[in-house]
């Protein structure tokens, strides 16, 4: 047990640094425990495993250390196979092979940029959640009271409405438009906010995809712990995969050269 | 099959004996080790035959009475309730937890599974990206003899496991009799 307790401080470093590591981390707490973990941040989560009984805490680690560990091998793959990856590998590829990778880079993103391509994406889904919400409203006027947490959504989605202002100050209405909405009168509190978001947000993303680049360009040798000891510190980034790729295609040929007898 | 219809109630241990395997497995896992040594590497099969009982125990340690029972009572609704018997009888187990698959769900219980690692320089390499060349041809080997590579699942790859059919769960993809049917015929199943 003592050998798994002495992994957490590891663990909980993983799962403060990757979030789905963190949602597993809090599944896991149910697993193990059979209630729903209450922890909101990396932090709580640690105290609330630090709160359990030794047992359940070893348990814990012995599931969280498999994940972490998965998670590393498959970034440490990724890492090889897509991110670091340039044409003089691609070129030696089929072009299935080079195809898949191709599909590959498109499709691994980083959470916060994928985050942010859904955040982009956002009013389509609002446009959807506004639907039902209506929908309900006029299929179920009679039940006003019911319905009043629903209408909410209106007050943060909706246009603004001077009879949301019914009994504030004369004028209250009008500078709240202005406030928000300056010379866009028609825009809701809500559009504004997220028009004035979406140059951070595209800039961010951008960011991320130039230092991406610069990072594949600049990669060394060194970056891949796993290749290192077998290739030598001496060879460049390229002939360091290229080594890794063509050593496995070497023995595969070899094997379907073996059943193609 | 001598040994697998040994392998009655009470045996824990998982085997690693390919006489534990069905026939067909048994000949592609020959086959495999064979073509893993002409290439130029060990292959270890350290994995074939886990009895459902021993699946069951696996299972019952680490996880609540009243997980074990949800999962009796799921099992039962599905008409599986001679692998709920199974998990109920083998009592309380501790344990760290160490599978996600109950008694029936792995193929390893059907004895139509394996699980190996390649050897290199005389040791097993447990990491694929330390003998990525190695694990993808032993990947390879397996399909070549018609069988699933576990390393080419896409949501949870298991880099040493491989087994004759598709799916990752028996229990999923047939029904109630034939899963008995499976498991008598090999003697696995004394009820």
């Amino acid at each position: 047990m003592f050998p798994l307790l002495a992994m957490l401080p590891t663990i909980f470093s993983a799962v403060s640094k990757v979030s789905d590591l963190f949602a597993t981390g809090k599944e896991t707490v149910k697993k193990v425990t059979g209630n729903d973990s209450v922890a909101s941040t990396p932090e709580e989560l640690q105290q609330e495993v630090q709160g359990l009984p030794p047992e359940q805490q070893a348990q814990w680690a012995q599931i969280m250390r498999q994940k972490v560990e998965l998670y590393q091998a498959e970034n440490q793959r990724l890492d090889i196979e897509i991110g670091k990856i340039d044409s003089n590998i691609t070129g030696k590829l089929s072009e299935d092979a080079a195809s898949k990778i191709a599909y590959m880079r498109m499709t691994t993103r980083p959470w916060t940029v994928k985050m942010m391509v859904y955040y982009i994406l956002f009013p389509f889904a609002l446009v959807s959640v506004d639907l039902i919400q209506e929908l309900l409203k006029n299929w179920l006027f009679f039940w006003t009271d019911k319905l009043q947490p629903v209408k909410t959504f209106d007050y943060v989605f909706g246009s603004l409405n001077p009879a949301m202002f019914k009994g504030a100050e004369p004028g209250a209405f009008e500078k709240l438009v202005q406030a928000f909405a300056g010379s866009h009168a028609q825009m809701t509190l809500a559009g504004n906010l997220y028009v004035d978001s979406i140059p951070w947000v595209v800039g961010i993303i951008v960011s991320y995809m130039g230092l991406r680049e610069i990072g594949k360009f600049s990669g060394k040798s060194s970056d891949y712990p796993e290749t290192g000891g077998q290739a030598g510190a001496g060879q460049s980034t390229a002939n360091v995969i290229s080594s890794t790729l063509t050593a496995g295609a070497d023995l595969i040929s070899k094997v379907r050269g073996i059943f193609g007898k | 099959m001598a040994s697998m219809a040994a392998r009655g109630r009470g045996k824990i241990v998982a085997s690693k004996s390919l006489e534990d395997l069905v026939p067909e497995a048994k000949k592609n896992a020959g086959k495999v080790i064979e073509v893993c040594n002409q290439v130029g590497f060990d292959l270890l099969i350290y994995c074939t035959l886990r009895s459902p009982e021993e699946q069951a125990k696996l299972y019952r340690q680490s996880r609540s009475w009243a997980e074990i029972k949800d999962k009796i009572l799921a099992l039962k609704d599905r008409g599986f309730g001679f692998i709920a018997d199974i998990l109920d009888a083998v009592g309380p187990c501790t344990g760290p937890h160490v599978t996600n698959a109950g008694p029936g769900e792995s193929w390893h219980n059907y004895g139509e599974a394996w699980d190996a690692v390649p050897m290199v320089n005389g040791k097993p390499a447990w990491n694929y990206l330390n003998a990525k060349s190695e694990w993808d041809a032993y990947g390879e080997c397996v399909r070549q003899v018609g069988m699933q590579w576990a390393g080419d699942w896409t949501t949870f790859r298991e880099y040493p496991h491989a087994q004759l059919r598709q799916g990752g769960n028996p229990l999923k993809q047939y029904k109630p009799d034939e899963i008995r049917a499976m498991l008598s015929k090999r003697g696995l199943l004394v009820k």
